[in-house]
């Protein structure tokens, strides 16, 4: 494995949000797993940033990235125009497990949207149930409804202003469902994901995608490692070697 | 005609210059999808104390301007779990593998460095020294001329190993700790370890790192670096291993031109880890446009250099 070169093929701009689709060598993937990805910008800024894949076509040499301008990296990753170069590493992590036989729940928000997007394909390849729980600030933020059609995903939106779907948090109508679901997997804002995990517990396994800043994403600087624990044994462990899924019961929330 | 990369550090013999540095590649095996690491001069593993060490909590790293600050807190398996654990899968790999440690107190040092000696598959040590010592109130071994050298004489009794010392950039005269370390009996110098900074979120006033202080790496702390180097070969006999910052083949050159024996790569193993293929390629090429059979004369081939102390001044 090696960083690649990958050329941008299209970039759609909603918001702060683009949705990246570059073109290159693609090793298959498994949803939940990341690239480290830079553009052509040299030194500076100087690390990777670390991008969920939203979707890929490995034979055809495809890869779809969501990207959020948060810093200088992901502004300039969301104003990479078509033809400019990308490069990327991966794919990285552990991804998410199969689900037990039964209706899955997807719950996510913002950038937490890509993976189980890509999630939500395999399901319906996989010829299994699934709902999809999509939380914003408002109407524009809601990403991603396309592919959640094309995937043949129910999906149940839910706006804090009440611009589209449900008015409130996507926690509300996931705690009124939840003993529909078999499982639940989850990928969003810290506050989203410590909800889910206190619903859930005792009752329905949850899998959540964690985020963190990152300095490799291969393993080996132990910079982005969140607080865990299993059989009683408190760790901390890599959100891009043992994560960045990881079963909800064993992550210590700071 | 081929150009010989292959070098010496002291006793030790290198296929060529480059080795990964302690911190940036763990135990050396989490580096493999991505490098041949028999094609490397050597592999500087992840720093390992006597009873291993959780970490820091998060966040523990924070971009800056052309690097980077981080505060792992040496997380590490300890020495007993690597000897037994992860070192007899290094013995299948034909490279130099350096054990990078530390201890608390002078005590801890010295039996990790015994421990680690008696392990086949390490072709040297390298004492981290900046890291605080509780006997004495907190202060880094490194920045002290005393107590660097009974630290390093304590290691150096314990092990037969060639004994490489990586100096801290955190002192006012690294001529002075650097020829401590060479009295007590250091086989070679690794110049430098990261400088100590510090970011701060002004929107949430609070620190970047919740250790408040890290380690900065990368690019931006090259220059430093190198003057390092540079001073400290110039003051000791035994080699030195350039460190700091470098992710090309002309930063390598520098420290080679400045006078390192050999140098580590580290930061920049996060952005490209295969990045010391290219490395290795362009001293090569520039060997051979420059008219040089091999990397060894390289070492200190500076034009316009008469020797003798080096004045610092702004």
């Amino acid at each position: 494995m090696a960083l690649r070169r990958y050329r941008v093929v299209e970039n759609l701009v909603q918001g702060p949000y683009a949705t990246l689709t570059v073109s290159g060598e693609v090793t298959p993937s498994r949803p939940g797993q990341f690239y480290m990805v830079r553009g052509d910008w040299g030194a500076d800024p100087l690390l990777n940033r670390p991008l969920s894949i939203l979707g890929e076509d490995a034979g055809r040499g495809l890869l779809r990235f969501l990207v959020k301008e948060v810093g200088e990296g992901t502004r300039r990753l969301r104003a990479l125009e078509a033809g400019e170069s990308l490069w990327a590493l991966g794919p990285l992590g552990r991804p998410f497990p199969d689900p037990p036989p039964g209706k899955a729940a997807l719950v996510g928000g913002g950038v937490g949207v890509p993976p189980l997007v890509y999630l939500a394909g395999r399901l319906g390849a996989l010829g299994r149930e699934a709902v999809f729980f999509q939380g914003a600030r408002t109407a524009s933020d809601i990403l991603a409804l396309e592919e959640l059609q094309a995937a043949g995903v129910a999906p149940v939106l839910c706006t804090e202003d009440g611009s589209l779907g449900e008015r409130g948090l996507v926690t509300e109508p996931l705690a009124r469902r939840l003993t529909e679901f078999s499982c639940v997997c989850a990928c969003g804002p810290e506050g989203m994901l410590k909800a889910v995990t206190a619903l859930c517990a005792g009752k329905v396994p949850s899998y959540l995608s964690l985020e963190a800043r990152m300095g490799c994403g291969y393993g080996v600087c132990l910079g982005c490692v969140v607080a865990v624990e299993r059989n009683g044994k408190r760790s901390f462990e890599r959100v891009c070697e043992e994560g960045p899924v990881f079963e909800g019961e064993v992550v210590r929330w700071a | 005609m081929g150009v010989d990369l292959s070098v010496s550090v002291g006793t030790v013999r290198l296929k060529n210059p480059l080795l990964l540095a302690s911190g940036c590649c763990g135990y050396g095996l989490d580096m493999e999808p991505y490098l041949d690491l028999s094609r490397l001069g050597g592999v500087c593993l992840k720093g390992l104390s006597l009873s291993g060490s959780e970490g820091n909590p998060p966040p523990r790293i924070w971009e800056t301007r052309g690097g980077m600050i981080n505060a792992i807190g040496l997380q590490n398996i300890g020495v007993e779990a690597f000897l037994r654990e992860k070192a007899p899968l290094l013995r299948k790999v034909d490279t130099l593998f350096v054990a990078n440690f530390y201890g608390h107190t002078l005590e801890e040092y010295a039996e990790a460095a015994r421990l680690l000696g008696g392990e086949p598959c390490l072709g040297a040590l390298e004492m981290n020294v900046s890291c605080p010592n509780i006997q004495a109130g907190g202060i880094h071994f490194g920045t002290d001329p005393d107590v660097l050298f009974r630290v390093t004489e304590a290691c150096r009794k314990a092990t037969s190993k060639p004994l490489w010392v990586k100096l801290s950039p955190n002192v006012s005269d690294p001529v002075a700790v650097a020829r401590a370390a060479e009295a007590a009996g250091a086989d070679a110098l690794s110049c430098t370890n990261t400088l100590p900074a510090m970011a701060i979120d002004v929107e949430r006033r609070t620190f970047r790192i919740a250790n408040k202080v890290g380690g900065l790496s990368g690019p931006a702390l090259k220059p430093v670096a190198l003057r390092i180097a540079f001073q400290v070969s110039r003051a000791v006999k035994i080699p030195v291993v350039g460190i700091g910052g470098i992710a090309t083949a002309e930063d390598a050159l520098e420290f080679l031109l400045a006078g390192a024996s050999a140098f580590q790569v580290g930061t920049a193993l996060f952005v490209d880890p295969s990045c010391p293929y290219a490395i290795l390629e362009g001293i090569e090429e520039y060997c051979r446009r420059h008219g040089f059979s091999g990397v060894e004369a390289l070492r200190g081939a500076l034009r316009e250099d008469e020797g003798g102390e080096i004045r610092c001044s702004g």
